[in-house]
């Protein structure tokens, strides 16, 4: 991205952080979630920076992009409320790295070392994600669907 | 394009906080475009009843924009 467009990202980020954060922190109760649903839409306007550019009302543009955003992770948080049990939403239950290794092969090896970064390294979600080049929400997804399949696997060995 | 309501704006400050959340929760889920007149007027009856300590400044935020998530894939596209 050029330096103009660099600029003028930083600019609207600076105007309106503070209102997209507390806007999403009324909708989701919830601070962590709000810092990262604002972070993930300005990820959406930085890839999308030349409609930004045009629109003739970045503020409005960037609020409709934070409420996609925000009905996404809430689609997604429904789906998995549906079908995790909610003792296990969190993916924080610690899994054995012995656990892990025996079921090598019957899961996607990057999925699997996915898994031993969390759950056995106990990197943090920030953390994984720096090592995937992804971002925090892609990462979670991530972490969330190879749980799944670990689990599915599981299941169908037991 | 963002939706503009033309119904005359009710007045916030007779709402209760837990009315504003309900607001902004359907207004968030809804199909419609969000009308910014409305959005800033929320924010400005919130904003008068409440600061919340520790929230993270934009120039913090920014700071953690460049480094985690700048330039990467976003599951947001859609």
């Amino acid at each position: 991205m050029d330096e103009s467009k660099s600029a003028f990202l930083e600019r609207m980020f600076m105007e309106n952080y503070s209102d997209m954060e507390s806007f999403a922190r009324r909708f989701f109760q919830n601070e962590d979630i709000a810092q990262d649903a604002v972070q993930e839409t300005f990820l959406v306007a930085q890839i999308k920076i030349e409609q930004l550019i045009v629109s003739p009302e970045p503020r409005g543009w960037l609020f409709n992009a934070l409420k996609n955003v925000c009905g996404n992770i809430y689609k997604q948080q429904k789906h998995l409320a549906a079908i995790v049990p909610e003792e296990d939403y969190d993916a924080a239950e610690p899994m054995e790295l012995s656990v892990l290794t025996e079921y090598q092969g019957a899961i996607p090896a990057e999925d699997l070392q996915l898994l031993i970064w969390i759950y056995c390294d106990e990197d943090t979600y920030a953390d994984a994600a720096q090592r995937l080049g992804s971002s925090l929400a892609a990462c979670k997804k991530r972490i969330q669907r190879a749980k799944l399949k670990f689990k599915e696997t599981l299941n169908e060995k037991v | 394009m963002p939706h503009h309501n033309e119904n005359p704006a009710p007045s916030y400050k007779d709402l209760s906080t837990q009315e504003l959340d309900a607001m902004i929760h359907d207004m968030m889920l809804s199909e419609q475009d969000l009308d910014m007149e409305q959005v800033d007027a929320i924010l400005r009856e919130m904003n008068s009843r409440e600061k919340v300590p520790g929230a993270m400044s934009p120039e913090e935020a920014w700071k953690v924009f460049r480094e985690k998530y700048s330039g990467k894939e976003s599951a947001y596209l859609d």
